[in-house]
């Protein structure tokens, strides 16, 4: 901010050279120039984006059922409300559960798996991921390619107490009590058993944004951090993490994100909530208040989510920009 | 690379601005010429349409009303008719439409068209002041009737109405008794509930044939069915409990209605602070306690929904499964040919239950004709699904019973589950009960979670009835749920 006035104060040796805040006249190109690459996103933005946004801050002010043209006005009656309703905080304390473990887990997994098949590779000669790394980068990125729905029904078959792959395989191994374990149906497993589904869908994802941002490092960098006799780990979280920081930070601000929406996995996984509410998230909470006619509380709900969410956001976004790194 | 990374760690917000003068004006430039662009669109655009009344007069004018035209429909207008697509799937009201146009001698006047997403498509069009002229409101994605109760019409003068295939008779006196219950409000006729379900046990014949077991008619013959299962490797019960745990909430119920007596039902529906603490209710609760206890149910219930656990019903894995009798219909695709699936009266709790032949029956799949263009075209399509040809083509159809009596012969067209029903519901009409309280307020999601830890065994019948006790008292307490009462 501190620029702003620097180029505004008058220069010391009186007339300035060339001021390069000069207009330039606003000519007929320019106009439709202006008009064409951003006066007309810009109005589809406002259209498509902004004007919903406040449109549903309004319609959280009122008792609207859904179905009516005229809802009736009842100011913050509706936020009063959330701030006495127990499985709100529920589902927003799952969230933000979410909003944690889900980045930290499958950013760290990425990060591990993409620095093994790019740096990770014999420690002699060239810098090079582990031999076949080019396969697992393909393979892994294989479910990020099936739509959330279809992961979903996927692995509640996989999960299934009866005659499930899971508890099928801990049976074979002799884990013979285990096998009719209901994972979804458990309170203290229900949320780590979906969490799991997430990481495994986004993982491969996340490496290959790893690894392409692994790819812009200049060799020179890792050998001369060999040559220095450093391990493997130490040059994945001291070089590595340190050059990569923005796409680690974007990640990071995605998967949490996600964290505070996970709708659809959870609809599939945990279609009322889960047991004992274990895995009732947000938008789950604010759905089935549109499936009773209260409009304008889900929308409330809503309202505060996406709060939230900026608040989330801005504060990863915020906390990684202050400690850059320069090359 | 060097470059690329100093520019970044300036931030980009300052960047802008530190580039002088230039770029604010072209920003601001942009900002008023981008805002005024939408403001008028972004007005015609809003949710609610600015305005415009969902319910207003209808537009198709009509005729005069007659006894060949009870609703004085205009006979050439098209009647608007959306239909879930669920298990009943569409045909039977595609059939339906055939038959209104037979009556009118036209072709396409009822214009019928299904979804599966009822609610995402048509509250739109309810917002909007242009709903449909009949809606099938079923599903999963259904509309919460709370929310349009006031914008559909009344449909009292349809059972004043002639039936069509009875001759001399109203549609009134050609429904099953009670059929018109579960969709009257306030003394209002607002759903015309089309199927006939029957709640009830189920069991596949073939099975207990095989294995020597009799279907039990008393808790205590169960419970001795579940120890003679358990010695065979087979559960007695399954759950369903991700979505599904509420059908023995419906299960109990129906035991501790048949033993007590309807009376019971009052301070349920009431939402009355002793609803649970009933004596049936408690025993009810204890009685699927102490088969939790003795582990008669399949293990892993809790992690499973509804059509998984089904599935294992009608593997054989499990004997006994609650549930309405739409149940062969889903699961007729994995079904094998010869599990003869059986309905079976829920067991009695104790001696002398008060009800000898009573059984929980209920119409259900509502149909509303909403306050739309062609309202008369609406009740004149619903008096044609309930004349005698479309009832019976129906259930033929789908091997369900609508609401029409003496349209399912005693073979159930050959299905032993529509059968077995239809034996239940002729024998215990006099003592058939019903209740609406848990999904009329909303409380299907909890109940659902609060059996499902029930069943696994997380909780006691004592604690069961307290926190359903809990979900009355919350809608009692609110002053904005709008509550019926039962006398």
């Amino acid at each position: 901010m501190t620029s702003l006035t620097t180029s505004k104060s008058p220069t010391a040796g009186g007339t300035s050279s060339a001021p390069r805040g000069r207009r330039r006249p606003l000519s007929f190109e320019r106009i439709s120039f202006f008009a064409v690459f951003l006066g007309l996103p810009l109005a589809l933005y406002i259209y498509l984006v902004v004007s919903p946004i406040i449109q549903a801050f309004y319609y959280s002010l009122t008792s609207w059922s859904g179905y009516d043209a005229n809802p009736a006005f009842v100011g913050l009656a509706n936020y009063q409300a959330l701030i006495h309703d127990d499985l709100f905080w529920t589902a927003l304390r799952n969230n933000a559960i979410l909003a944690v473990v889900l980045p930290t887990i499958t950013i760290v997994l990425a990060l591990a798996l993409a620095t093994l098949v790019t740096v990770g590779g014999s420690a002699r000669g060239q810098t090079r991921g582990i031999s076949g790394g080019g396969f697992y980068r393909v393979v892994s990125f294989f479910p990020y390619a099936i739509p959330a729905i279809v992961t979903g029904i996927l692995w509640q078959q996989v999960y299934s107490p009866q005659g499930g792959l899971l508890n099928g395989f801990l049976d074979a191994i002799g884990l013979h009590n285990l096998k009719n374990t209901p994972w979804l149906g458990d309170p203290n497993l229900a949320l780590g058993a979906i969490i799991v589904v997430i990481v495994w869908s986004f993982v491969g994802f996340y490496m290959v944004l790893f690894v392409a941002a692994i790819k812009g490092i200049p060799a020179e960098i890792y050998e001369a951090a060999r040559l220095d006799g450093s391990g493997r780990l130490r040059t994945a979280v001291q070089i590595t993490v340190p050059l990569i920081r923005d796409n680690v930070s974007t990640a990071v601000v995605y998967m949490a994100i996600l964290g505070l929406d996970a709708f659809t996995y959870m609809a599939i996984l945990a279609p009322t909530g889960g047991p004992n509410n274990q895995a009732l998230v947000v938008t789950q909470y604010l759905y089935s208040n549109f499936t009773q006619a209260k409009y304008g509380y889900a929308i409330a709900m809503g309202v505060v989510l996406a709060l939230v969410t900026l608040l989330v956001s801005i504060g990863v976004l915020v906390s990684s920009r202050r400690q850059q790194v320069e090359l | 690379m060097t470059d690329v990374t100093e520019q970044n760690s300036e931030g980009s917000l300052s960047r802008i601005v530190s580039s002088g003068l230039p770029r604010r004006d072209f920003l601001r430039f942009t900002l008023v010429a981008g805002l005024a662009t939408p403001i008028g669109l972004g007005l015609a655009g809003c949710a609610t349409g600015g305005g415009s009344t969902g319910s207003g007069a209808p537009t198709v004018a009509g005729a005069a009303k007659s006894a060949t035209n009870p609703f004085g429909i205009d006979p050439k207008a098209t009647v608007d008719v959306v239909i879930f697509k669920g298990g009943y799937s569409d045909q039977y009201a595609i059939d339906a439409g055939k038959t209104y146009d037979t009556t009118w001698t036209g072709s396409g006047l009822a214009k019928v068209t299904s979804t599966t997403k009822i609610n995402t498509e048509l509250q739109p069009r309810f917002v909007g002041g242009n709903p449909p002229d009949v809606i099938d409101n079923s599903g999963a994605d259904s509309i919460s009737f709370a929310g349009i109760q006031g914008q559909v019409e009344p449909l009292d003068d349809l059972l004043e109405a002639p039936a069509i295939g009875f001759p001399g008779k109203k549609i009134k006196d050609i429904l099953i008794p009670g059929a018109t219950d579960p969709g009257t409000f306030d003394g209002k006729l607002l759903q015309l509930n089309y199927f006939y379900t029957v709640y009830s046990l189920w069991y596949g014949a073939k099975l207990f044939k095989d294995n020597g077991f009799t279907p039990p008619t008393t808790w205590d013959e169960t419970m001795a069915l579940g120890e003679a299962a358990k010695a065979k490797g087979i559960s007695l019960f399954v759950f369903g409990g991700q979505n599904a745990a509420s059908y023995y909430h419906e299960f109990a119920l129906s035991m501790a209605v048949r033993q007590g007596g309807v009376d019971i039902l009052k301070k349920l529906e009431n939402l009355d602070s002793d609803g649970y603490t009933q004596e049936p209710v408690m025993t009810a609760f204890q009685s699927i306690e102490k088969a939790v206890k003795a582990g008669y149910f399949l293990p892993g219930g809790s992690g499973m929904i509804h059509t998984q656990a089904q599935t294992q019903f009608v593997q054989g894995k499990a004997l006994l499964y609650p549930s309405g009798s739409w149940l062969e219909n889903e699961m007729k695709d994995i079904t094998g040919p010869d599990f003869a699936m059986t309905s079976l009266q829920v067991p009695a709790l104790a001696a002398s239950p008060k009800l000898v032949k009573g059984f929980h029956g209920a119409a259900g799949e509502p149909f509303i004709v909403p306050k739309g263009k062609n309202p008369a075209g609406g009740k004149e399509f619903l008096r044609n699904m309930l004349s005698k040809e479309a009832a019976s083509n129906t259930s033929k159809l789908v091997k369900a019973a609508t609401i029409v009596t003496g349209t399912v012969p005693a073979d159930g067209f050959g299905s032993t589950a529509l059968a077995s029903a239809t034996k239940i519901q002729n024998d215990g009409l006099s003592e058939v009960y019903n209740w609406r309280y848990d999904s009329f307020y909303g409380m299907g999601k909890q109940v659902v979670t609060i059996w499902n830890t029930f069943l696994s065994g997380g909780m006691t019948s004592a604690d069961l009835a307290k926190q359903l006790q809990g979900l009355s008292d919350k809608v009692k307490a609110d002053p904005s749920v709008k509550k019926y009462t039962v006398s």
